[in-house]
């Protein structure tokens, strides 16, 4: 028996091995057939075709891999954020229904599928997906602010409310949290308890938050003065930005799309990382040199951040490869005269005039360098050739007007002044220059008319004002309106 | 019919589009443009003289792939082929290009009552409303109605004065790029019976106008005004009650910036006129508010947590032919935080169904990048509504590309949508209106460009697009 038994082992080992080697080829091969069956049809060719060259081997490589035998949810993952960093959303999102089968354990996917839907406006699975995501990562704070957000645009105040609460107790002082919170109350008429917590955001963003919310708030609550406090900090705010969300973030990382990437890094530098913005700007350069929009974004925010040298071959090489390019020109000269070369500017405006003899901008260029230089009847003529291609803008018509008052053409530069107020009304500088004049001019009822319109607009800074106030009592007498 | 002028939320002054079937740029995400010097965008005066027009525009796309998204599977294999394109014949009408157009709104109006549609425009840059009126031989003589509007981006025709004419109520912006301040201005102008306007103001120093609609909203027998101000930090959905000849007062129902359009319908079959309102910025919102008699209640509909969602313009149409209207909306508003307007890969247009039971269904009819001006229409003619929207921006301002401007959405009647584009020249088309001007039962549309980013080609100021 014995002896039987030490015969038959050896086969008996090989039989279990084989098994094992059956089942597991089996169990691979399954799963392969599975990621196989996950994977999205290619895209068109010819939006594969109109990303840099380097993205097709990138794409091909991972979509073998993916398909391999040996392939794993991580891979179809890496296959799936290539899709979404690159703007292939749909095939991004097959593959991340896929993965949340595959893995129903792993928060990232149906994260990262929620935030595509609800980026198209599909809130409902949406939805459902990100209370999942609770479910399985319950600190990933990002998920619960996106799931009150989304509540809260689904007239489900409620649950928005308690979702905002407890990003606030796991995080206190959540900006984005209590911003929800002064929305439900904003949506709800609570104007006390709403600005409260707007006090509270704006310092602590320094209004990159609330400033949207508050001055309505104030004006219900007849705070009109700290209203227009807040509508003078800015022409135009705008300063909102999305929370941070690192697992959306990680998956943008393998971009080939250079206009994505300068999306990223506009993105990016507006939440204050003008160093990131700058890599995904040079990596957008990099994967496509012949972008000359991206080259110029890249340039000014080169300029910005005071590299000068390396903002002024970028612009140079936006006017090589785009000679009509006329932003670059108008770049690459103010950079030139701001680095105290005027000879060198005036050189590059006019070459850029050659190449773009429309150009409002470098006309408005010429005849700044031409009034600084005393060629005041030069600097008059390129001004009116300014306004003349580009009506709708009060700064050339503000500095065409103080050269004409410096040649003691009043008249004339006061109506250039009124013209420039119907092309931008209410233009702070050119409000307050007007109601200087018609106190200077003891023109009393004209003055009065432009002290109240200077004192309805907020952005004029109140030493301005107190200025005009203090110019019309000496003209006047009296104590301005 | 829809859209609307208001540039979004971009950091540093990028601007946005939005206009009420129009423009204003949205919150601000950019860089700094250097200072004093550098305009904040594309220098207008950068491109090709104006007047040049690409021989042959359209490019018609019977053959093309579908490239945009369709919302539903293709038909099985049993189903009749889909029907080729409507052909439309493309036709500048108007003045040539003299300045770099800034047309923010067309509507198709017989403004003089001749029997003869004519087109409305708004020419945002020149602060003009033009009428472009219907000759006898089909052709069209443009005229200037009003001019120093500031901005406008919007105009709708009614008789607000009783007397038989059509006079016309106009949004302007006072400003079109990002600009916070109370500029905006509503105007009636009042038709004398000859098509001369004397310009009336009626709502001053308030948030940029995007959008103005007329209805009767409290029942009085008068009309009333429907207002989007987008503003930009600050806004507003609100209603003008009218309490005089040329008098209103102002009733604030939504004080969200970013109002990019408002539509006017009997949304809840109750039989009175009801208010939508698509908003943009960082809020991405459509909000209802339903008419109590003179006053609303609101609900709002639909909203994206993307604030890049870019939405961009607002329609109304029964697309499930259900007797109940439906809202159809688009987003393409690409004005962001890099240095040139583009396309997003969510940009598209889409629906929300108006059900029986009061609720209200999201669907997606396509993807269209830069999409603007949603109009619902028969497009052909096969007894169910379509879709036809227009696009800008897509190709970033760079010559060349073939990025669709006009795309008919091809209704099957269960809901589905198939995308064919119509032409891919002029390019940067922001506002569309739908009109019989032959008169013949075939509809025909009219677009309008608005070119902010520098076009090197692709120009066009209005152009017909004839069946």
């Amino acid at each position: 028996m014995a002896s039987r038994f030490r015969r038959l082992r050896p086969a008996a080992i090989l039989g279990l091995a084989a098994l094992g080697a059956g089942g597991g080829w089996f169990a691979t091969a399954a799963r392969r057939d599975r990621l196989a069956a996950a994977l999205p049809a290619e895209p068109a060719a010819a939006a594969l075709a109109a990303l840099p060259d380097s993205f097709r081997p990138a794409h091909d490589a991972l979509r073998a891999r993916a398909a391999s035998l040996w392939a794993g949810p991580a891979d179809l993952g890496a296959l799936a954020a290539l899709y979404q960093a690159n703007g292939f959303l749909r095939e991004a999102m097959r593959c991340y229904a896929a993965l949340e089968t595959l893995e129903p354990a792993e928060p990232r996917w149906p994260h990262l599928h929620a935030t595509l839907l609800a980026g198209f406006g599909d809130a409902a699975p949406a939805i459902s997906r990100w209370e999942r995501v609770l479910k399985l990562a319950p600190d990933y704070g990002p998920a619960r602010l996106r799931l009150a957000e989304l509540l809260l645009k689904n007239d489900r105040p409620a649950i928005a409310a308690e979702l905002f609460a407890e990003v606030l107790r796991r995080t206190p002082d959540h900006p984005h949290a209590l911003l929800g919170l002064a929305r439900l109350d904003f949506d709800a008429g609570r104007w006390a308890d709403a600005r409260g917590r707007l006090e509270r955001v704006v310092a602590l963003t320094d209004y990159a938050l609330g400033y949207d919310l508050i001055v309505p708030v104030c004006e219900k609550l007849g705070d009109h003065a700290r209203a227009a406090a807040v509508r003078g900090r800015a022409k135009a705010s705008g300063a909102h930005r999305d929370p941070p969300d690192p697992w959306a973030e990680a998956a943008l990382e393998s971009c080939h799309d250079p206009y994505r990437l300068a999306l990223l890094a506009g993105e990016a530098a507006r939440a204050g990382d003008p160093a990131g913005a700058i890599r995904r700007l040079e990596r957008a350069v990099e994967l496509a040199p012949g972008d000359t929009p991206v080259r110029f974004q890249l340039a000014t925010l080169l300029a910005a951040r005071g590299d000068a040298a390396a903002a002024q071959r970028h612009f140079e090489r936006c006017t090589q490869a785009m000679p009509g390019f006329a932003d670059a020109w108008v770049h690459w000269a103010d950079l030139r005269r701001r680095a105290g070369d005027p000879g060198g500017a005036a050189g590059l405006v006019a070459t850029g005039l050659r190449q773009c003899p429309d150009s409002p901008a470098l006309h408005l260029l010429r005849a700044r360098a031409a009034r600084e230089a005393g060629r005041a009847e030069e600097a008059v003529a390129a001004y009116r050739e300014s306004i003349r291609l580009r009506p709708t803008e009060a700064d050339a018509y503000l500095e065409l007007a103080t050269t004409l008052f410096r040649l003691e053409r009043v008249a004339e530069g006061v109506a250039w002044l009124e013209r420039g107020l119907a092309a931008e009304p209410e233009h702070p500088p050119t409000l307050a220059l007007l109601a200087l004049h018609a106190i200077g001019a003891g023109d009393e009822p004209r003055a009065r008319a432009w002290l109240g319109r200077v004192a309805r607009q907020p952005r004029v800074p109140r030493e301005q004002t107190e200025r005009l106030r203090s110019a019309w009592r000496e003209r006047f007498g009296t104590a301005a309106p | 019919m829809a859209g609307a002028i208001g540039f979004r939320n971009r950091p540093n002054g990028q601007y946005r589009t939005t206009c009420g079937a129009a423009l204003p740029v949205r919150r601000n995400r950019v860089l700094s443009p250097p200072r004093p010097s550098p305009p904040r965008r594309h220098d207008a005066g950068s491109r090709p003289a104006p007047g040049r027009r690409r021989g042959g525009l359209a490019l018609f796309a019977a053959a093309l792939a579908l490239a945009a998204g369709c919302t539903r599977p293709p038909p099985p294999a049993s189903a009749p082929p889909p029907p080729s394109p409507p052909v439309l014949r493309p036709e500048p009408i108007g003045q040539r290009v003299a300045i770099t157009p800034w047309i923010a709104h067309v509507a198709a109006v017989d403004l003089d009552r001749d029997g003869r549609l004519d087109v409305l425009a708004c020419e945002a840059q020149a602060g003009h409303v033009l009428w472009l009126r219907q000759n006898e031989t089909g052709g069209f003589d443009e005229s200037l109605l009003a001019a120093e509007l500031r901005a406008p981006v919007h105009a709708e025709a009614a008789d607000f004065d009783g007397d038989g004419d059509l006079d016309l109520v106009v949004a302007s912006m006072g400003f079109v790029f990002p600009n916070n301040d109370r500029i905006g201005t509503v105007f009636i102008l009042e038709n004398d019976g000859r098509q001369r306007f004397t310009v009336r103001p009626v709502l001053e120093n308030t948030e940029r106008v995007t959008d103005v609609r007329v209805a009767d909203f409290d029942g009085d027998g008068k009309l009333d005004l429907a207002l989007a101000q987008f503003g930009y930090d600050q806004g507003s959905v609100s209603w003008l009650q009218r309490t005089g000849a040329w008098t209103f007062r102002r009733h604030a129902l939504l004080e969200l910036s970013g109002a990019v359009a408002v539509a006017v319908a009997d949304f809840n079959a109750d039989g009175r006129p009801d208010l939508a309102a698509l908003v943009s910025q960082q809020w991405e919102e459509l909000h209802l508010f339903e008419n109590t008699g003179g006053a609303f209640k609101a609900r709002r509909l639909w909203g994206s947590t993307n604030e890049d969602f870019g939405s961009s313009g607002l329609g109304v149409g029964d697309l499930n032919a259900d007797g109940r209207p439906d809202l159809v909306f688009t987003n393409g508003d690409g004005f962001g935080p890099a240095a040139t307007p583009g396309p997003r890969p969510w940009h598209g247009v889409q629906w929300l169904e108006n059900r029986q039971d009061g609720t209200w269904h999201y669907a997606r009819i396509g993807d269209l990048a830069g999409a603007y001006s949603p109009v619902a229409v028969d497009l052909d003619r096969d007894g169910v509504l379509d879709v036809v929207a227009v696009a800008a921006y897509a190709s970033r301002g760079l010559p060349g590309g073939s990025h669709p401007a006009l795309v008919w959405f091809r209704h099957d009647g269960r809901g589905g949508f198939a995308a064919h584009p119509l032409a891919v020249a002029p390019r940067d088309q922001l506002t569309l209106a739908v009109g019989d001007f032959a008169r013949d039962g075939r509809p025909a549309l009219v677009t309008g460009g608005f070119f902010l980013a520098a076009a090197y080609d692709g120009l066009g100021r209005i152009t017909l697009w004839r069946p």
